[in-house]
């Protein structure tokens, strides 16, 4: 059991090792055929999310190459497009770009405009300087407004850093709830409740933590590993100290524990309290709005969101590890929802004991 | 000859209504097959048909507080991405903002703005956006970056109007050509239509090899796997068998596809380009292979509940797997060939390129074909699975 999120640790990171998407295949329409569209070509090629893969001679072929995933994009230069660029009749240049693949999509059309942008803009320059005009001033008259993009706790755009920072934590707690149902759930699936509290003279205390507590134990390594993957391997940036993130994670495997305890308790059958803890956990990627945020979801699934305690956890971790936020009250209204989870554990002891005495599940 | 054909048929019918009979005896089966997969598919296209992010509270701090300041911030609150929520002078008070969550970006407007404008050195506007959330970044960013180039724009043309120009020879003057980006078949990046396609093929995928660990668990923790499949137990007899019990997973799984591509995509208006007997043709290599993979992955599934452990927790994998997020170019490369051996990465590909790219059968046929080849392969492990567990008597467990 313990090899599978290691397995899973080992695939996320090498998986995103590139952090950054390159060299993404795109299809050219040049039907200009000119010096200038030439130039444009190499520029394009020379960017580092794009490479030129095809060369098509017309539209519908170009159009096939997309539709049938073999490139990203179509950029078409239209004929005449040098003696109109001269002209001054502004031609346009067009680049469709597959819209379904939403991180490749952002890329090229994001480094598109750059491209041209400055191509375009570049050529606008030299005009002006012909005509005498001041270096700056020509760039003033060009660019009345600058940008300055401050790109905060993740600088250089990491998907691996990004992904894994959400993928590692997901899988790890899939396995904390599924194996804590098993080991608290096998005693009831074969009925032998009874002789445990024999064993145990009725301590329902001790069952429950001599069944959790090894398994908290080998879960904090686990977490200390997949920690140390992702701010030291992965190199997530982390700007707080990394034994509180370790503690936050202690208390998250805790919380899951603790949802186990409920769930084994509440229902008829080992096979039920799996399927059941193994869903709650895989849908909790989905609400903990880390890929797609909360705002673009309704106000019922934003609610929805807190019964997954993972969501709590991964924006209390970014929160605090990545964006080295102090303790605030965004992030004690998620502690809340850990000392929720909690009680509602505690809580279900009786319930397991309940189970305990009448032996198991099928009696 | 004409005998054993008979007796072939015979065979793959009588495989075809164990195999009903057996996912319809267990009320575990049917909730994780046919309503799980329903769940879902209605569930996430629910959860996120909003498709985008409208809106996103930003911080403006306006240092400057002059008229084309102030158009700025009215231009951003503009956008459809972003609303600006707070309009400080102070970048202390928009960072606590931020801080507490009640702002993801912050946009800064420095001193002297309208006047460097005015006097023609170019002054910034200072983007702080969040990639800690990719999608905020992005919201942020995007949003600025089209204000500025609206803007800028604006005051270039008014300048070459000022000298005489008129309007439409002051449009076209400003650059020598227009670069235009279109997006195609999700145009507004949306993330539903994003999404769903590929979740509806992992989710049936996850959720019928899950239903069918169950179903071969159960016979394998009573000992029954020998005496269920007793009728196959003659020369050829696992062959035409193996054939009729996948043929049920065929009819409930394609229905279940079928559902997703006609009902749900309408319902909630994600589109479909494709032409549903095309589709249907694509998917039949596709669902056998997750059915034959389902029949071997039995050798691992000792007890019944080993087999939902295990296919949730390679749920999101596969997703990742399948090239839709993060683009299989810049996957290592012996993660980009083994990927292949998942049915959903070449089953996302080609229904992706169906119905929502609008091709044609014929143009994915190199897809089409390497899912047969994925289909064959785990034939043949089926084949040999089924063979072993028939032959081999099961220890009983207690």
């Amino acid at each position: 059991m313990l090899g599978v999120p290691v397995f899973l640790f080992f695939m996320y990171s090498n998986l995103l090792s590139e952090g950054v998407a390159r060299n993404l295949p795109i299809t050219l329409l040049d039907l200009d055929k000119s010096s200038l569209s030439r130039q444009f070509a190499r520029m394009v090629d020379a960017n580092a999310t794009m490479e030129i893969a095809y060369e098509v001679a017309d539209e519908w072929e170009g159009q096939q190459t997309i539709r049938t995933n073999k490139s990203y994009a179509l950029i078409i230069i239209p004929r005449d497009f040098q003696k109109h660029a001269q002209k001054g009749l502004a031609p346009n240049i067009t680049c469709y770009y597959n819209g379904q693949y939403l991180l490749p999509a952002g890329l090229i059309q994001r480094d598109f405009q750059l491209v041209a942008g400055s191509f375009s803009a570049g050529a606008k320059i030299e005009v002006l300087k012909k005509s005498g005009n001041m270096p700056e001033q020509a760039m003033g008259n060009v660019m009345a407004i600058g940008n300055e993009n401050h790109t905060l706790f993740n600088p250089y755009l990491n998907y691996g850093a990004y992904l894994n920072l959400g993928f590692l934590p997901m899988a790890f707690q899939i396995i904390v709830m599924i194996v804590t149902i098993y080991a608290l759930g096998n005693t009831l699936k074969y009925n032998k409740g009874r002789e445990l509290l024999k064993q145990t003279d009725n301590n329902i205390v001790a069952i429950v933590f001599g069944k959790i507590l090894p398994y908290t134990i080998v879960f904090f390594i686990v977490g200390y590993f997949m920690n140390s993957i992702i701010f030291y391997k992965v190199e997530a940036p982390l700007n707080a100290s990394f034994f509180m993130v370790n503690m936050i994670t202690l208390s998250f495997i805790v919380v899951c524990q603790a949802i186990a305890i409920f769930i084994t308790s509440i229902v008829t059958s080992l096979r039920t309290a799996m399927t059941i803890g193994g869903g709650y956990t895989a849908l909790a990627f989905s609400f903990a709005g880390y890929t797609f945020p909360p705002e673009g979801m309704s106000g019922f699934v934003q609610g929805l969101n807190y019964i997954f305690p993972f969501h709590s956890y991964l924006r209390f971790v970014i929160n605090y590890a990545v964006r080295g936020i102090s303790f605030n009250a965004m992030q004690s209204a998620y502690m809340l929802v850990f000392v929720i989870f909690l009680l509602l554990g505690l809580l279900s002891i009786p319930l397991y004991y309940r189970r305990l005495k009448k032996g198991g599940y099928n009696v | 000859m004409f005998k054993s054909l008979i007796e072939g048929l015979a065979l793959i019918y009588e495989g075809l209504r164990q195999e009903v009979k057996l996912i319809f005896s267990d009320t575990a089966v049917i909730t994780s097959y046919i309503f799980s997969v329903l769940f879902v598919f209605f569930f996430y296209s629910y959860v996120y048909s909003h498709e985008v992010i409208e809106n996103l509270s930003v911080a403006v701090v306006d240092q400057d507080q002059s008229k084309l300041s102030q158009q700025v911030g009215r231009m951003l609150d503009g956008t459809p991405q972003l609303n600006v929520d707070y309009r400080t002078q102070s970048y202390e008070l928009a960072k606590e903002l931020y801080r507490e969550e009640k702002v993801h970006g912050i946009i800064l407007i420095p001193k002297g703005f309208g006047r460097d404008i005015q006097k023609g050195i170019s002054p910034k506007v200072v983007a702080y956006a969040d990639a800690s959330y990719m999608l905020y970044y992005k919201q942020t960013l995007g949003a600025v970056m089209k204000t500025v180039g609206t803007m800028n724009a604006q005051i270039e043309v008014n300048k070459m109007m000022a000298t005489g120009t008129n309007m439409k020879q002051a449009v076209e003057n400003r650059r020598p050509f227009n670069p235009v980006a279109v997006p195609l078949y999700n145009i507004n990046s949306g993330y539903g239509t994003f999404l769903l396609p590929v979740v509806f093929l992992i989710a049936l995928q996850t959720l019928q090899i899950s239903a069918m660990g169950v179903i071969g668990g159960t016979l394998r923790e009573g000992g029954l796997f020998a005496r269920t499949f007793a009728y196959a137990n003659k020369r050829f007899g696992i062959f035409f068998s193996t054939i009729g019990r996948s043929l049920a997973y065929l009819v409930f799984s394609m229905l279940l596809l079928v559902i997703a591509t006609l009902v749900v995509n309408r319902a909630y208006n994600f589109p479909m380009r494709g032409d549903m007997f095309e589709i249907v043709v694509f998917l039949t290599p596709f669902i056998l292979s997750v059915t034959f993979l389902g029949m071997t992955a039995i050798n691992f599934f000792r007890k019944r509940e080993e087999a939902l452990m295990v296919v949730t927790i390679f749920s999101i994998p596969t997703l990742l797997l399948s090239g839709a997020s993060w683009p299989m170019q810049a996957f290592p490369l012996w993660l980009q060939k083994a990927s292949v051996f998942i049915p959903t990465t070449l089953g996302s590909q080609g229904y992706l390129a169906l119905s929502q790219f609008g091709a044609s059968l014929y143009e994915i046929k190199d897809i089409y074909i390497q899912m047969w080849g994925i289909c064959l392969f785990y034939f043949v492990l089926a084949l040999w699975t089924n063979r072993r567990f028939i032959r081999v008597k099961e220890k009983v467990e207690e």
